[in-house]
């Protein structure tokens, strides 16, 4: 049989058809760190997700640029579960206040935990060298 | 009546309007990094950003589609069925009008780009249908496929793949 051109662009979509749904089918998860409560922590992405956070806010640098990056604020000096709480309920100069539930403000810190401990995402340690490599000081 | 509208010109002006209304609301979200109490308590940056980044994505996406349309129509204007080229261009303006009413409804949320109601996608994906339908009708007219024609059947099949993707809920 002849091979003509159609043949090879069937071939080609079907294989990244597989491959992108076995992707979802066998997902690549970071092992969580023991005090993670994973469900939890799910449940505070929906949460992050469902306010559209990243409409302001980054995480590892990506998203809005109208608030800060959030990937380490968990950690970050003078911050902290209270300081963050306080924040998204009464809001300030540039951020309207959000009536998060118990619930949610919950998982969402857990959110905040686990993304925190995932690694640093302070630009002021990355070096940008001139072919688009990005490393760690 | 129908055969004689220009539709290759009439999605791209549906798209230019798209790409006016995305740099009013571009403008209007820039201004709140000088004044970030600006529309702070009513429509807020969080729907400010999403209406102006998804009314841009709209408006290339629609360029291209139009691009498409009026090659189609310069190839063989009567290969493709005018009815559901209209059908097209009606469901894509249902869907990017309900999407606004929702941002400004506060009706939205998800992942970054792509946060309205999951309802308007339905209407988009008919759409898309349709598109590949009448792109089909056309291109399988020609024996011998130009490079362009190659191009375009990827381009329509694989937003379909990255758009059903979308929707797609391991939950």
């Amino acid at each position: 049989m002849k091979i003509k051109p159609i043949h090879i662009f069937i071939v080609l979509s079907l294989s990244f058809l597989i491959y992108s749904f076995s992707i979802y089918i066998h997902p690549i998860y970071a092992k969580p760190e023991a005090n993670i409560n994973i469900e939890k922590a799910i449940s505070g992405r929906l949460v992050w997700q469902k306010y559209n956070c990243q409409s302001c806010h980054q995480f590892y640098g990506l998203g809005g640029y109208l608030g800060t990056d959030l990937t380490n604020i968990y950690s970050a000096k003078n911050k902290g579960e209270a300081v963050i709480k306080a924040v998204i309920l009464t809001g300030n100069d540039a951020m309207p206040a959000y009536h998060l539930s118990e619930n949610e403000l919950t998982d969402l810190m857990e959110f905040f935990k686990q993304t925190n401990q995932s690694g640093r995402a302070d630009y002021n340690n990355f070096t940008i060298y001139n072919n688009g490599m990005i490393e760690r000081k | 009546m129908i055969k004689q509208i220009n539709f290759g010109k009439l999605f791209f002006a549906f798209a230019l309007l798209l790409l006016l209304a995305g740099i009013v609301f571009g403008l209007l979200a820039s201004y709140v990094y000088i004044n970030p109490k600006f529309l702070k308590d009513s429509l807020g940056f969080s729907a400010l950003r999403p209406l102006h980044v998804s009314l841009v994505v709209f408006w290339i996406i629609l360029g291209a589609t139009a691009s498409v349309i009026s090659g189609m129509q310069l190839i063989n204007p009567n290969a493709f069925s005018s009815k559901t080229v209209a059908l097209q261009l009606a469901l894509w303006m249902i869907a990017i009008i309900g999407i606004v009413i929702g941002y400004f409804n506060q009706e939205f949320g998800g992942r970054e780009y792509w946060e309205f109601n999951p309802i308007w996608a339905l209407p988009i994906a008919i759409s898309w249908l349709l598109f590949l339908y009448n792109f089909l009708k056309t291109a399988l007219k020609i024996k011998n496929w130009p490079v362009y024609i190659w191009m375009w059947m990827t381009g329509i099949i694989f937003f379909l793949f990255t758009f059903i993707e979308n929707y797609y809920d391991d939950k």
